[in-house]
C-alpha cells in the first residue's frame, strides 16, 4: 500500500494477497476517523513557551460525531471552507 | 504554497505541526539556518487555510509549522473545543499536513492546536527535550499507524421468539437483539488483539470519538512497521475468514504515529 491518505477497509473474505486488494469497501477515511487519530493525541507541550493547545472534550465530541453523520459534517466543512475563499 | 526558505520573523505566532529529523549534515544545523536542499516542500494549506507551511531548521531537527493570527486563532482554538464543525475543518487540515510530510520523511506529530508564541520559544522547547525525541524517533521511524475495528455483524431475529403483543415487548426483544457488547474477555477477540500485537512495535487504545459507534466489539490503534506489512495482513485475512457473517473487521491507515510519540513529553 503507499503510502499516501489513509484509507478505510472493510474487509471480505477473498483471496488476497495483501489487504489493500480486498475489496469490499476501500473508502477514504472518515470524518470520525480523522478525529479519533488527530484529537488529544501527539506530543503535548506544558508550560509557558506554548500559548495554546486542544484539549477537546472527547465524551461531548463522540455523541456529536455520532448523531452528526460524517456526510453532513464534511459538507459543512467544504462550504465553510468554499466561504473562505 | 510551502517557501521553506523563507525566514519567520520571531514576532509571529507559530502553530506547530510535528517535528522530523533534520536530513542535513552537521553543517546547517543552526538555528533558523536555511533549510537543507533534501528537505520536503509541503503543498496542503495551513491549519487556517490562509498561510502556508514550512519547515524551521532548529538543530537535529525540522520543525513543521505555519503562521497564526496570535489573538484569533489562540482564542479559535479555546472557543472551538465543543464545536464539531471547527473541530472537522481543522482537524483535517491537521491530518493532510502531517500526512503529507509523513508519506516523505518520519514526524513526530505534535498535539492538535499546539500554538508557539514564535521561533524563539519553539526552538527553546525542541531543543530542551532532544533527547526524549531522539528515542520517539527511533521506535516509530519506518512504522505506520493502523486503527483496527471488530463488529458484530447485524444478527437475523432469533427463531421461536413470539411476536411482540406490546409495543413495551417489542423494545424489549430488539434490545436484546442489538445487544451486542462483548463479554470483556471474549476469548477470540483477545486472540486477534494477541496475534496483531505480536507483529507490531507497540499498541493503544483507540477510538477515543468512534467509542459509541453501533455494534462495535472491539478496537485498537497499532503502530506497524512498515517490513511486516505481509505477516500483518496475514493474521487479518485469518481472522476475516473465520468470523465470516459473525464479525467484521475494519481497518484504517497508514497514519503518522499520533498515538506512540507520548514519550517526547
Amino acid at each position: 500500500m503507499g503510502r499516501g491518505r489513509p484509507i478505510r477497509l472493510s474487509l471480505m473474505p477473498n483471496d488476497f494477497e495483501s489487504v489493500a486488494e480486498v475489496l469490499g469497501g476501500e473508502e477514504e477515511v472518515s470524518l470520525l476517523e480523522i478525529l479519533d487519530h488527530v484529537l488529544n493525541s501527539g506530543v503535548v507541550i506544558h508550560g509557558s513557551l506554548v500559548i495554546s493547545l486542544a484539549g477537546v472534550d472527547l465524551v461531548y465530541l463522540g455523541l456529536n460525531v455520532v448523531l452528526t453523520s460524517v456526510e453532513t459534517a464534511l459538507t459543512n466543512l467544504q462550504i465553510a471552507e468554499k466561504r473562505k475563499k | 504554497m510551502a517557501n521553506p526558505n523563507k525566514k519567520i520573523a520571531d514576532s509571529g505566532a507559530l502553530y506547530l505541526y510535528g517535528i522530523s529529523r533534520n536530513p542535513a549534515g552537521p553543517a546547517a544545523k543552526k538555528p533558523g539556518a536555511n533549510l537543507p536542499p533534501k528537505a520536503p516542500k509541503i503543498g496542503s494549506a495551513g491549519i487556517d487555510g490562509v498561510h502556508a507551511v514550512e519547515a524551521l531548521v532548529c538543530g537535529d531537527f525540522l520543525c513543521w509549522v505555519c503562521k497564526v493570527d496570535h489573538a484569533s486563532f489562540a482564542d479559535a482554538v479555546e472557543r472551538n473545543m465543543e464545536n464539531l464543525e471547527w473541530l472537522a475543518l481543522h482537524g483535517v487540515r491537521h491530518q493532510q499536513v502531517v500526512g503529507e510530510v509523513a508519506g516523505q520523511i518520519t514526524i513526530v506529530p505534535a498535539r492538535f492546536g499546539t500554538v508557539f508564541s514564535g521561533e524563539p520559544a519553539l526552538f527553546k522547547d525542541v531543543l530542551g527535550r532532544k533527547a526524549a525525541l531522539n528515542k520517539v524517533f527511533a521506535r516509530v521511524a519506518g512504522g505506520d499507524e493502523w486503527g483496527v475495528k471488530v463488529f458484530a455483524e447485524r444478527q437475523a431475529a432469533p427463531v421461536g421468539v413470539p411476536a411482540a403483543r406490546s409495543g413495551k415487548e417489542y423494545l424489549q426483544q430488539k434490545a436484546a437483539r442489538l445487544k451486542t457488547r462483548p463479554e470483556r474477555n471474549d476469548p477470540e477477540l483477545q486472540e486477534l488483539a494477541t496475534a496483531l500485537a505480536k507483529i507490531a512495535t507497540d499498541s493503544a487504545p483507540s477510538g477515543k470519538v468512534s467509542g459509541t459507534q453501533p455494534n462495535l466489539l472491539w478496537q485498537a490503534t497499532f503502530l506497524v512497521p512498515r517490513n511486516k506489512r505481509r505477516q500483518w495482513d496475514q493474521v487479518l485475512r485469518n481472522f476475516v475468514e473465520r468470523w465470516d457473517g459473525r464479525r467484521r473487521i475494519e481497518v484504517n491507515g497508514p497514519w503518522p504515529p499520533y498515538s506512540f510519540v507520548s514519550d517526547a513529553e
